[in-house]
């Protein structure tokens, strides 16, 4: 689910419960994502998804009595989600799916038209200057990858939304029992680094993804027996954006993108990919990317995946931009990176009404859509405002990339 | 009576596919504590046939039946009937089923004692006079025993015809004892009544079969329970087989229920699990589309005591389309087995030794793979399995006649798949 601002203090990022981090108040949720409730094990075919919160669209509970949108037999959609009379599917509560964090930051996850279930997912919470932000992509080949990426998403999203961020709004007083509740490895006291803000955020992220690994680890011994012989995988990238610092981190082929006012989307990440791979030994990038093999991963998260170790980068803003993250629903069919960086400006751009980003957000998944929409389509657009005045170390009106390739420490 | 259902399949299908595979395991807890939810009526027919002076087999089946009688439960309603050239009942009066207790199984066992062999074979008349008994007992667990050791005497198409007529009016359990007696006859019955067919070779073997069986039908506590399977518009039910313990072709069985749907009769239930495989055709989808090709429920009149869903989704990934499911990869070869097995045996009989060497090969290899070691053991007595992996085998110039026919009975016999996948 989405978390905004709680409007009785200032301290506003999500913990994964629908209630304020600081002060405790439930906190109003304007969407939901496909990274809350569905218990592990759960088949979101089968069984109701158990979010108890914001329904989202075509669950499964609020199908019975529905026309089928297939053969369109009027109130034939049964409690499971089957039509009655030609037994097609109605929907899953995950085939579209839409977190809109007003201003702040927005995402979309869509089935696309060819896969028959949505097995991305993504996690979003907003606070003031502040979003954390994670897309998932579930390995096709594994057993209910849709419910690796629903785990990772939402345990990476917990992890960061506990973190203690600098550069993010300072911890008003009365958060000790928090505190208290956080991770093991988490070091609230840790001496940040002034000079490079951004670096420590990558490491919460780090942490983060690491965290989310295990989780979906786990997942092998519960549930589907299955899952045994192919045990639940997915792909991962996060960020935390605090003010115009951003830490990012993945494993896998999902994307982080900056883009600029101009010029083409820098890709933050490094697929963790076949393609990826042959195009570092002298590939053509065109060639390796159209090989059936180009998306067979080489980094994951699963039981099978052993250490995991994300790689991640940081950065601040010095002009402005938007960070996007995305799965490769949406990149393979913008593998030329000028060609990225004009479609998102370009979706920006005709965003007029009043939630922009979300309907950014909304017109590239429909541009995957009709491009073919081969995959899950998951987009989430950040905008990053520039580092201010006050702030030290000089900007050259482009972001500075500081990539650190080495495993974060947990 | 708690039930469960589980259906094991592939669900993704190649574009283009249109038949939706899987295994359905009903498990049931049986009755509460034990208890049966109706009453129970149990039938023993004994064949009194002349033929059964030969080997003692009178005196063991008279010991088999005296045997079955005492391991009816007090309360069961019973009777016993005498199978000669004309149905006759032993125990108790015509017409009359005792209630079981001390007293009337005492009785029961000095009526058995007056049992003689004289007369013919006619199984129509006999499965006829348990039906009218039976049907004094509406909603009863009815289960009856036929023993038997020859071809049945009647004309030509009557044990059919009376088969159509009362097929799932009540489970028999057909027992031959000896070798002159033809296996395709009595299964021709077990299959029509839901129950089982089995050699007892040796008269001696007699008292144990019979136990097992009352043992068995006692142990039962709900009566007529039934599968009933819903398709959606334009997909049908192209088949479904038990395919544990034994396989079992139920798809002649349905009966329509309503537009979508249809039931299949099961017999009764006590506490057990049976592996049904359900096939169906549906039209071909589009690349991601699900469809839910079957709901398959457990039903007992109208109450539904577990559903399990089989769906269908079409998807152009190969990887997912190709996986095999180890439940229905399991099946469909222990049912081949059973054929295969079925026409090695009629080939031999008809004097096509080629034919007969390719079928037990055949079968040797799939028992083998499937590490049905009954089924394999029982082969060998039949062929010489040089090597199973490979299905090289020789018939044997001398086969018993009663390992044959142990064979033909024993091949619908399956092995339960590992649940590791």
């Amino acid at each position: 689910m989405i978390l905004t601002e709680c409007d009785s203090c200032a301290e506003g990022r999500a913990t994964g419960a629908s209630f304020c981090e600081a002060c405790g108040r439930r906190l109003t949720e304007t969407a939901s994502v496909g990274s809350a409730g569905a218990e592990a094990g759960a088949d979101a075919g089968e069984t109701e998804a158990t979010e108890a919160d914001a329904p989202g669209p075509g669950r499964s509970t609020g199908l019975a009595g529905r026309d089928c949108p297939h053969c369109a037999a009027v109130g034939a959609v049964a409690a499971d989600g089957y039509c009655e009379e030609c037994g097609m599917l109605a929907g899953r509560p995950r085939d579209h799916t839409e977190a809109d964090g007003d201003l702040v930051a927005a995402a979309v996850s869509d089935r696309g038209r060819r896969h028959h279930r949505n097995e991305d997912a993504m996690w979003l919470a907003v606070g003031t200057d502040a979003a954390d932000v994670v897309v998932c992509d579930g390995v096709s080949s594994s057993f209910d990858p849709d419910v690796a990426s629903e785990v990772a998403a939402k345990t990476a999203g917990e992890l960061l939304a506990r973190a203690q961020h600098p550069g993010g709004p300072a911890e008003p007083a009365g958060t000790d029992a928090e505190t208290a509740a956080q991770p093991a490895d988490e070091d609230a006291t840790e001496p940040l680094e002034p000079a490079e803000p951004a670096l420590p955020i990558a490491e919460v992220v780090g942490r983060a993804i690491q965290g989310a690994g295990e989780a979906v680890a786990q997942l092998v011994g519960t549930g589907d027996p299955r899952r045994t012989t192919s045990n639940p995988a997915c792909t991962i990238v996060a960020a935390a954006v605090r003010g115009p610092h951003v830490g990012f981190g993945w494993v896998g082929d999902s994307r982080a993108y900056w883009i600029a006012a101009t010029g083409p989307a820098e890709q933050l990440t490094e697929d963790d990919s076949w393609a990826r791979h042959v195009i570092a030994m002298g590939a053509d990038p065109r060639v390796a990317m159209n090989d059936p093999k180009a998306h067979a991963i080489t980094a994951w998260l699963g039981a099978d995946a052993g250490v995991i170790k994300p790689r991640v980068g940081a950065f601040t803003a010095g002009a402005p931009g938007h960070l996007v993250l995305c799965s490769d629903g949406l990149w393979n069919y913008l593998t030329d990176a000028q060609d990225f960086g004009d479609a998102v400006r370009s979706a920006l751009r005709v965003a007029t009404g009043p939630r922009p980003l979300l309907e950014a957000a909304r017109a590239l998944v429909a541009y995957a859509n009709s491009a073919g929409g081969a995959d899950n389509i998951t987009v989430a657009i950040v905008p990053v405002p520039p580092r201010t005045e006050g702030e030290v170390a000089e900007a050259e009106g482009d972001a500075e990339i500081n990539r650190d390739n080495e495993t974060s420490e947990a | 009576m708690s039930y469960s259902a589980e259906a094991f399949q592939n669900e993704y299908l190649a574009m283009g596919a249109s038949e939706v595979n899987a295994i359905v395991t009903v498990s049931s807890s049986g009755g509460e504590g034990g208890r049966r939810s109706a009453g129970a009526t149990e039938i023993i027919i004994v064949d009194a046939s002349g033929s059964m002076q030969a080997e003692g087999r009178m005196a063991a089946a008279r010991q088999a039946a005296k045997a079955a009688v005492n391991c009816i439960d007090d309360g069961v309603r019973f009777a016993i009937i005498a199978g000669v050239s004309t149905a006759q009942q032993l125990f108790p009066d015509p017409g009359q089923l005792a209630v079981a207790s001390p007293q009337s199984r005492a009785d029961a066992l000095r009526a058995i004692d007056r049992l003689q062999a004289s007369g013919g074979t006619a199984m129509g008349a006999w499965l006829l006079l348990a039906t009218q008994l039976f049907d004094q007992r509406p909603g009863d667990i009815k289960h009856a025993i036929l023993l038997t050791d020859g071809d049945n005497g009647e004309r030509f198409g009557y044990l059919e015809s009376v088969l159509e007529q009362i097929a799932g009016r009540f489970v028999c359990d057909c027992r031959g004892v000896g070798t002159n007696w033809k296996v395709s006859e009595l299964r021709k019955i077990a299959t029509a009544m839901l129950g089982t067919v089995d050699i007892v070779a040796r008269p001696e073997g007699l008292t144990a079969a019979f136990e097992q069986m009352i043992t068995g039908a006692m142990g039962k506590t709900a009566a007529d329970v039934q599968l009933k399977v819903w398709t959606p518009v334009n997909a049908s039910v192209r088949f479904v087989k038990q395919v544990e313990p034994q396989v079992m072709d139920l798809t002649g069985k349905r009966v329509e229920d309503g537009p979508r749907a249809g039931r299949y009769p099961l017999g009764s239930w006590g506490q057990e699990s049976r592996d049904y495989h359900v096939c169906i055709d549906v039209p071909a989808g589009k690349a991601g589309d699900e469809m839910l090709a079957a709901r398959v429920s457990v039903v007992e009149g109208d109450t539904v005591h577990a559903q399990s869903l089989v769906r269908a989704v079409w998807t152009e990934d190969t990887a997912l389309s190709t996986r095999i499911n180890r439940q229905v990869a399991h099946y469909t070869g222990q049912a081949e087995l059973a054929q295969t097995i079925q026409e090695g045996i009629a080939a031999r009989e008809a004097g096509d030794e080629r034919t007969a060497t390719i079928k037990f090969g055949r079968a040797a290899q799939l028992a083998h793979e499937s590490g049905n070691k009954a089924t394999e053991d029982l082969l060998s007595k039949v062929v010489e399995i040089e090597d199973a992996a490979t299905g090289t085998v020789r018939l044997r110039r001398k086969v018993n006649a009663a390992d044959e026919m142990a064979l033909d009975t024993q091949s619908t016999k399956t092995v339960r798949v590992g649940r590791s996948q």
